[in-house]
C-alpha cells in the first residue's frame, strides 16, 4: 500500500510561481487525473512527485518518508514524462535492458513481456533512432511499467498514438490500477482522462482549482 | 552496488559511444608527433619517448611583458589540454535531460549519480592521455626512437634558453629524472581531471559552454603569468622548478589539483542534491 501526502506544496522557478500551495492525498489502486491547460503546472507537479525537482515550500511524504530529506526519489516509481528519450543506437529491448540493469529488478523475460504488452516486438532489432513517434511513445510507456512499480506517472502518454495505441494505453492504465499501483495521469484528451480517472485534480496557474471524485466526474 | 552499476552505464555510454572523439584525438596526436619530428626534434640524435612527451607538455617559457616581446600563445599545449575538457563537457548534462533522467530516477540516488559522473570524467581524461602515450610509443618504435623516459638535453636547451644549473649537472646527453617524469605524466592528467570536475560543477549554475570558457581562461592566464596560483603552470613541463629558476614545484601542483578536484566534486555533490532537473541545457 503506497500513500503520497502532499502538503502546502509550492515551487518557484526564477521568481515565477509554477506550483502554489497544493495539498492532496493519493493512495494505491486509484487512478488520478491531472487536468489543465498548457502551463497550468501538471508536469511540474509530476516532476515534484518524482523527486526531479525540489519544492520551494511544503513537502511530499511517501509512506511517511519526506521526499528530498529521507528519500532522493520514491522507492518504487515508473515515470513517463513528456517526450520519451532513449539511446539512439540501441534497440528498444537493449534500451530497456540498460535501464533495468540499474536496479536489477526486471528480468529479460519481464522486458520482453512489457514490450509485447505495449505492442512492440521484443525481437525487433530496429534501432531507436529509426522508431516512429508512436513507437517511441510506446517504448516510453514500457520503461515506466516494466518494473511493476508502486507509483506510475504518465504525462501525456497518448501523444502521437493512433486509435489502437490510445486503446492500449487505456487498457494498460486500468491493468496497473488492478495490480494495485497508484497511477497519476495527465492527458489533453478530456474525455479520455475523465473516462479513466477515479479522481481528477484541475490545475490552473499552479493552483489546485478543483478536485472531483467518482460520480462527480 | 548502484554506484558501480551507474559507473558501468557511464563508461558504456559516455566513453564507448564517444568513440569518434577519441578517434579525432588520435589524429591530433599523430599530428603532434609529426610536428615534433619536423621541428624541434628534427636534429636530435635519438628521439625518446620522453622527448615527445616533453615537447607536447612543454607549454611555453615565462612571458615577461615588455615592449617588443609579443605574447606567443602556446597553441599545442592549449589544444592538448582543452580537447579532453571539451570531450567531458556535455555528456553529464545531455544525459541528465535525456535518457539519463530515467537512469537517475531508477538509481534512487543523486549522490551515486553525481559520483559516477565524476569517476567517468576522470577516467575519460585518463583514457585520453593513455591514447597519447600509446601514439607516442608507436611513433617511437616505428620511427627508430627509443622508449626511454629520459629527455634530451639538446631539446631542453632549444626550449629553455637559460635553464637552471642542475640541468647541466646531469652527465651525458639525457636528463633522466623521476621528478620530470612525474611532471610530464601525472600533472596534465591531474590538472585536466580537476578542471573537468570543476566544469561539471560550474555547469550546475551556468551553461556548460561558459564553464568551458572559464577553464580555457584559467589556462590562458596560466600561460601569461608564471604564478603558483594559476594551476595551468603545473601542467607545463617547461615551467618546472627543476628546469627554471622561478619555476613551479610539481609536488605543490599535485596538492593543489587534488584539492581542487575533491572540492569541486564535493561542492557539486551538495549542489546536485538540491538541483532541479528541468528540460534545459
Amino acid at each position: 500500500m503506497t500513500e503520497i501526502a502532499i502538503q502546502n506544496l509550492s515551487k518557484t522557478i526564477k521568481s515565477n510561481a509554477v506550483i502554489q500551495d497544493i495539498s492532496m492525498n493519493l493512495k494505491s489502486g486509484v487512478i488520478y487525473g491531472f487536468k489543465g491547460i498548457n502551463g497550468s503546472g501538471k508536469t511540474m507537479l509530476m516532476r515534484l512527485i518524482c523527486g526531479l525537482i525540489r519544492p520551494t515550500e511544503g513537502e511530499i511524504r511517501i509512506n511517511g518518508k519526506t521526499l528530498g530529506k529521507d528519500l532522493s526519489f520514491p522507492e518504487s516509481i515508473g515515470v513517463f514524462l513528456e517526450n520519451p528519450a532513449f539511446l539512439d543506437s540501441y534497440s528498444g529491448f537493449q534500451n530497456l535492458k540498460i535501464l533495468a540493469s540499474i536496479k536489477s529488478v526486471a528480468t529479460d523475460e519481464d522486458i520482453r513481456a512489457t514490450l509485447s504488452r505495449v505492442g512492440l516486438s521484443p525481437n525487433d532489432k530496429k534501432k531507436y533512432r529509426k522508431y516512429s513517434l508512436g513507437m517511441k511513445q510506446r517504448l516510453g510507456i514500457a520503461a515506466a511499467i516494466m518494473e511493476k512499480p508502486d507509483i506510475v506517472i504518465l504525462d501525456e502518454p497518448t501523444n502521437s498514438l493512433d486509435a489502437d495505441g490510445v486503446m492500449l494505453v487505456k487498457q494498460i492504465v486500468q491493468e496497473e490500477k488492478v495490480r494495485g499501483a497508484l497511477v497519476i495521469l495527465s492527458c489533453h484528451d478530456g474525455a479520455l482522462l475523465e473516462g479513466l480517472s477515479d479522481e481528477i485534480f484541475l490545475l490552473e496557474s499552479g493552483h489546485l482549482a478543483e478536485h472531483t471524485v467518482g460520480d462527480e466526474i | 552496488m548502484t554506484f558501480f552499476r551507474l559507473c558501468k552505464y557511464d563508461f558504456k555510454n559516455g566513453m564507448l559511444r564517444e568513440g569518434l572523439k577519441y578517434l579525432i584525438s588520435l589524429v591530433l596526436f599523430l599530428g603532434f608527433c609529426i610536428g615534433f619530428v619536423c621541428t624541434k626534434g628534427s636534429n636530435l640524435n635519438t628521439r625518446t619517448f620522453g622527448d615527445f612527451l616533453f615537447y607536447m607538455t612543454a607549454g611555453m617559457e615565462e612571458y615577461i611583458p615588455m615592449p617588443g616581446n609579443v605574447f606567443m600563445f602556446p597553441a599545442l599545449w592549449m589544444l592538448l589540454m582543452l580537447v579532453p575538457l571539451y570531450m567531458t563537457l556535455y555528456y553529464p548534462f545531455k544525459d541528465l535531460t535525456e535518457y539519463g533522467k530515467n537512469v537517475l530516477v531508477n538509481s534512487k540516488s543523486r549522490s551515486a549519480w553525481w559520483l559516477s559522473k565524476c569517476v567517468w570524467a576522470v577516467a575519460s581524461v585518463f583514457l585520453y592521455f593513455l591514447l597519447l602515450w600509446g601514439v607516442i610509443a608507436l611513433f617511437c618504435l616505428c620511427g627508430g626512437g627509443t622508449l626511454s623516459l629520459g629527455v634530451s638535453k639538446s631539446l631542453i636547451y632549444k626550449l629553455i634558453p637559460m635553464p637552471v644549473e642542475n640541468v647541466y649537472a646531469f652527465s651525458g646527453e639525457m636528463i633522466v629524472s623521476g621528478k620530470l617524469t612525474l611532471q610530464m605524466f601525472l600533472m596534465p592528467v591531474l590538472i585536466v581531471s580537476a578542471f573537468s570536475i570543476l566544469q561539471m560543477t560550474a555547469s550546475l549554475w551556468i551553461k556548460p559552454f561558459f564553464s568551458f570558457c572559464i577553464s580555457a581562461g584559467v589556462l590562458v592566464l596560466s600561460a601569461y603569468y608564471l604564478h603558483p596560483a594559476f594551476l595551468g603552470n603545473y601542467a607545463m613541463s617547461q615551467r618546472n622548478s627543476m628546469l627554471i629558476q622561478n619555476g613551479v614545484d610539481c609536488q605543490i601542483g599535485i596538492v593543489f589539483s587534488v584539492v581542487l578536484l575533491v572540492l569541486s566534486c564535493a561542492v557539486g555533490l551538495c549542489a546536485f542534491r538540491r538541483y532541479d532537473i528541468l528540460n534545459k541545457e
